[in-house]
């Protein structure tokens, strides 16, 4: 039989000859033409690892650690792989509900994330992380990644030494994207100011990985690997003894302490009360720690060291006597008969209280005159060598801004405020240019008046007073990495060292026999000045700024208690415990009962009462 | 002497081109499933040694067959179709679910998918019952005949819910069109896929206003159109060129956007439309003979457009819908349905024009490419071995094809032609859709590359295929019943 269709065997023939060029085709297209391919596998291959170099570890000047770093572990899941899950006892490990577990679940499997690796449960601890690798083959999909958190020695410094948490958009922005998202960084205090420091240098590790995920060896043999480096350590000039003392003897009071090494402008202590344990803000916890002290009513995350601005009260007439003393407007043997009466046109003021005669700038500062220092102010303002007020007080604030009191200082703390002197044009503006006297200003004299200034800036004063005419820009960092921490400049203030002798002299009398004579401390030539801040919302602010030892001081202490009344009620007894603190390293045994009266002090319960009843 | 006879006339060339196939496939298996850390290369647990035993149990198998009489096959040849048969219905019962399809049984580690051995079976049964004297295709009865032998295992695949398998039987067409079916057969099954990627590509009345037009052209033109194929012909030409100047925006040097962008969409259906009447007119007019035919082949056409778009957006799933798109280039997705396309293509891509190199390919050892030991073996092939060895790879196939058709047109009994035929039919689908489906020709359907692809009932039931055919050379000169 002939076989009609033997040609039709050409159809199959020919569909395979065309089918196979049709195939070379496309293949030579996406294998030599098309370069994209090659570039693909090798970006989904070869994964970039960061490599997080240790953040710096926080020292104290006396080489004591207060700040490292601790391991612990974020929870990562690629749902896509998991698979056989144990949820029950995934949820018994992490001690979260079935629920929380199934809405976390649901999140990280939207879209494209369903996927790719999303952060599950964050920052667990050690022992939690270990009950997890112990059972992980019931976990298929999820995997952990040691991140570092910091971790405070003491539950101190809370303000100074600042937190470390997970960067927002700003930082990342901020770090000109060295930063990327879930990258920690500092976020307030030393630990954001030093963060270039601290942070260190990220090394790299490229791998091969494969589609779960998981390494496999190393790309190109490691030759574009590179190791991190370690970021650098700080030395502070905190004394973090005294620090923790001043914390203590200011528990449950509002207020501030700030020391100053004078001749080195290096902070001792800066404390702000109330504070809170910086361990708070670590781990996992932060967020919800963190909102709880936004809402403390006593607001324990503003830093009053460097924040709050005190009018100074009587703590700033020894400047207004060294002002007058430099102008030539009075002479240190300056008298003056208080009989408690000041009169100025239209008014009467008073003394605060009777007193012994004044014979001296010294006396004056001792009983704190405010007649007085008036007098003394309004010389200064009326002498001949200025053509009228306004030129003479514009000389005045001159003095006064070369203490840097119309400025911040320039500490390395963020949110540094400035106090406030007002200008002579502050003046011109309020009262019209020539129709303002000394009289009209009088208050200035006493610390009073528009005078604002914060504890860091009185500290930084009585600082000054103590080198007799200088001072070094105060700052909180030594050293970084052992190399010295540029130098703040040395600021003159003009005035001669004679006139703060007899300053000093007068702050001496004020601690032995004048308003501060309970603070006196035993073996120890301790000078300064109480004041007294009226605060119309309540009880006195307790001020006390002094130095010691009077010849040679080795520490300048500035208090502000709030609420507490005159500065020699708690002020001036907790600048005291300072300096002795310091410098005796111990309290005097006769001393203890006054301590303990101090430390017992509760002064927010009244406070929190009153706020409470306010409508 | 008889088995020196034998020896004399095994085709060798099948031979040689089997066993290079089936060991580069061992190689292809070693490195698909290769573990750095592990190299250990020779353990009969790993998927190589496995790989390795079933080679050496079909080799013998082989042997076998060669050794015992042809007329074992043609005597029995119902017989073992319907045992086969039986076996597809009973795994629907006693099988084992794997990837959705219910087409394995389950002994032990040893996985057995009867689906594979179908196609020797059906083959065979073909060729029984197209050497039956009485049986012609061009007559009903025999269309029917051969309609039944296809249709019984294809049913019984499809109800295992294996489509993959079905579709390997509708290859066996090749088979039919060869032994005397009408070709028109032939040009309406691929007339219809071309109409269906036309369909599925374009908005229909884009289409159904392009198809007019081509069929009053033809018409219009053609005094001899008697035949409506050569309408046919007409439209697949035509389609093309008319979807590659719309999809390649051909036409923008129109100033149509002052039009605007929505307004100039329907400009281009216009066009079509404004010709279609024009042309009508005068076909209406001047060759009003060929109308009424013409007008009822292009309603066919019509429907089958409206009814491919409609089928695609109502009848089949999401899952469906997304692999044809990802085929057509309408979606792109590199992790969801496109995901193992994706991977495939990256893998093959990188490969370059040399390759990687044995063992050296990335995302083969990454394990980046799913089922690359098994139906995405030539992702790894041609990651390794760059476009030379896809190159080499085919060449062999295009071989291998070649020379069955040359061995099933040698052969003076219809039942060993029609049996070469479907061997080479079924190796044909099998190499076509997948490493089309590699490379994004073709949807993703899980069928293995015949010889190559790790899986025992694969390589056991493509050697018993290959080698009965071999038996029947050997018998060449004899007319087989």
């Amino acid at each position: 039989m002939k076989d009609r269709y033997k040609q039709r065997a050409y159809v199959l023939g020919s569909l395979i000859v065309i089918l196979a060029i049709i195939f070379l085709g496309k293949l030579f297209s996406i294998q030599v033409l098309d370069r994209k391919y090659q570039d693909i596998a090798q970006r989904m291959a070869v994964k970039q690892i960061k490599l997080y170099p240790n953040r710096g570890l926080i020292f104290d000047r006396n080489n004591e650690l207060l700040v490292y770093n601790q391991a612990i572990y974020d929870i990562m899941v690629i749902p896509r792989q998991v698979e056989n899950l144990d949820t029950a006892m995934f949820c018994s490990i992490f001690e979260i509900s079935k629920e929380v577990f199934e809405n976390k679940m649901a999140t990280v499997s939207k879209d494209l994330f369903y996927y790719s690796p999303s952060e599950f449960i964050k920052q667990v601890s050690g022992e939690k992380y270990a009950l997890f690798l112990e059972h992980s083959h019931k976990f298929r999909g999820f995997y952990g990644e040691t991140r570092t958190i910091r971790n405070y020695m003491q539950a101190c410094a809370a303000h100074i030494l600042g937190d470390v948490g997970e960067v927002d958009s700003v930082d990342i922005t901020n770090s000109d994207y060295y930063y990327q998202p879930r990258d920690y960084a500092g976020k307030s205090g030393l630990e954001k100011l030093y963060d270039d420091d601290l942070r260190g240098a990220r090394g790299y590790k490229y791998v091969f990985i494969d589609k779960y995920n998981k390494q496999q060896g190393s790309f190109d043999e490691g030759r574009n690997d590179s190791l991190p480096s370690q970021g650098a350590n700080l030395a502070t000039t905190l004394d973090i003894k005294l620090q923790a003392y001043g914390e203590r003897l200011l528990q449950n009071k509002v207020g501030s302490i700030v020391a100053i090494e004078p001749q080195t402008g290096e902070v001792l202590a800066l404390v702000s009360s109330p504070s809170f344990d910086p361990n708070l803000l670590c781990g996992s916890e932060r967020g919800k720690n963190y909102s709880k002290l936004v809402k403390d009513p006593l607001k324990p995350l503003f830093n009053r060291a460097v924040m709050a601005q005190y009018p100074p009260g009587s703590t700033f007439k020894p400047l207004t006597a060294a002002i007058a003393l430099q102008e030539g407007a009075i002479s240190p043997n300056y008298a003056y008969t208080c009989n408690t009466l000041y009169y100025i046109p239209g008014y009467t003021l008073h003394c605060s209280h009777k007193h012994d005669k004044t014979t001296n700038v010294q006396q004056a500062i001792q009983h704190s005159c405010n007649p007085y220092f008036w007098e003394t102010f309004k010389k200064t303002l009326q002498i001949g060598t200025y053509k009228n007020t306004n030129e003479s007080y514009a000389k005045w604030y001159d003095y006064a801004t070369k203490f840097g009191l119309d400025s911040p200082l320039g500490i390395d703390m963020l949110s540094e405020k400035a106090g406030n002197i007002p200008t002579p044009e502050y003046y011109n503006n309020l009262y019209g240019k020539g129709s303002w006297r000394a009289v009209t200003i009088i208050s200035l004299a006493i610390g009073q008046g528009e005078l604002l200034l914060t504890p860091l800036q009185l500290a930084n004063l009585y600082a000054t007073f103590a080198n007799r005419g200088h001072y070094i820009t105060p700052h909180l960092v030594k050293t970084i990495n052992g190399k010295p921490n540029p130098k703040p400049q040395r600021q003159e203030t003009g005035i001669d060292k004679q006139y703060f002798d007899v300053i000093a002299e007068g702050l001496q009398m004020v601690v032995d026999v004048g308003t501060g004579r309970r603070s006196k401390i035993p073996k120890l030539p301790f000078g300064g000045k109480t004041g007294t801040a009226q605060n119309p919302f309540g009880e006195d602010h307790s001020i006390f700024a002094g130095f010691a030892p009077i010849d040679n001081p080795q520490i300048a202490v500035a208090v502000f208690v709030e609420n507490a009344g005159g500065g020699s009620e708690y002020a001036a007894p907790i600048a005291s415990l300072i300096a002795e603190m310091y410098l005796h390293d111990t309290i005097a045994a006769s001393r203890m009962d006054f301590e303990q009266v101090i430390l017992d002090a509760n002064l927010t319960e009244i406070l929190e009462d009153e706020e409470g009843e306010e409508p | 002497m008889r088995s020196n006879n034998l020896i004399n006339s095994i085709d060798w060339v099948l031979i040689g081109l089997y066993v290079l196939l089936a060991s580069l496939g061992l190689a292809f298996v070693y490195s698909a499933t290769y573990i750095p850390e592990d190299p250990s290369f020779f353990n009969f647990s790993s998927s190589y040694g496995k790989q390795f035993m079933w080679l050496f149990i079909s080799l013998l198998i082989g042997m076998f067959i060669i050794v015992i009489d042809y007329t074992f096959y043609t005597s029995f040849a119902y017989i073992i179709f319907g045992l086969i048969m039986l076996l597809l219905a009973s795994v629907l019962v006693f099988g084992v679910e794997i990837n959705g399809s219910k087409s394995w049984f389950a002994l032990g580690s040893i996985r057995f998918q009867p689906a594979e051995l179908a196609k020797f079976a059906t083959c065979l049964a073909l060729a029984k019952v197209l050497t039956g004297v009485q049986v012609n295709l061009k007559t009903w009865s025999g269309k029917f005949k051969a309609l039944a032998v296809l249709l019984i295992p294809i049913g019984l695949i499809l109800l295992q819910g294996d489509v993959g398998s079905a579709i390997v039987f509708a290859g066996l067409i090749f088979v039919l069109h060869r032994e005397g079916l009408g070709s028109g057969y032939l040009i309406i099954g691929f007339g219809s896929i071309f109409l269906s990627v036309m369909a599925l590509l374009y908005p229909p009345l884009v289409l159904m206003f392009f198809y007019g037009l081509i069929f009053s052209l033809i018409i219009y033109y053609n005094r001899k159109a008697k035949h409506p194929i050569i309408g046919l012909a007409g439209i697949t030409i035509g389609s093309f060129a008319y979807a590659f100047i719309y999809k390649h925006h051909l036409l923008s040097f129109l100033p149509l956007e002052m039009f605007g962008a929505k307004f100039s969409e329907h400009l281009l259906l216009l066009i079509p439309m404004l010709l279609l009447i024009i042309i009508g007119f005068f076909v209406f007019f001047k060759r009003k003979k060929w109308l009424p035919a013409t007008m009822i082949i292009f309603l066919f056409v019509g429907a089958y457009t409206f009814s491919v778009d409609f089928m695609f957006n109502n009848v089949l799933k999401q899952h469906h819908r997304d692999r044809i798109n990802l085929i057509l280039g309408k979606i792109e997705d590199h992790s969801g349905a496109g995901y193992n396309l994706f991977q495939s293509k990256v893998a093959i891509g990188s490969g370059g024009m040399f390759g990687k190199g044995y063992l050296q390919g990335a995302q083969t050892l990454l394990n980046y490419v799913p089922e690359q030991s098994t139906d995405f073996i030539f992702t790894s092939v041609a990651e390794q071995f760059g476009f030379l060895g896809s190159f080499l790879i085919i060449l062999l196939y295009v071989l291998l094809l070649l020379r069955i058709i040359q061995v099933a047109e040698r052969q003076r009994s219809t039942l060993a032609r029609v049996y070469g035929y479907g061997v080479a039919s079924i190796l044909f689908v099998h190499f076509a859709v997948n490493i089309g489906m590699t490379i994004g020709l073709v949807p993703v359907i899980g069928i293995p590359l015949p010889f190559i692809s790790y899986g025992g009932s694969s390589l056991l039931s493509f050697t018993i295929l290959l080698f009965v055919l071999i038996k029947f050379d050997t018998e060449r000169l004899s007319v087989l019943r």
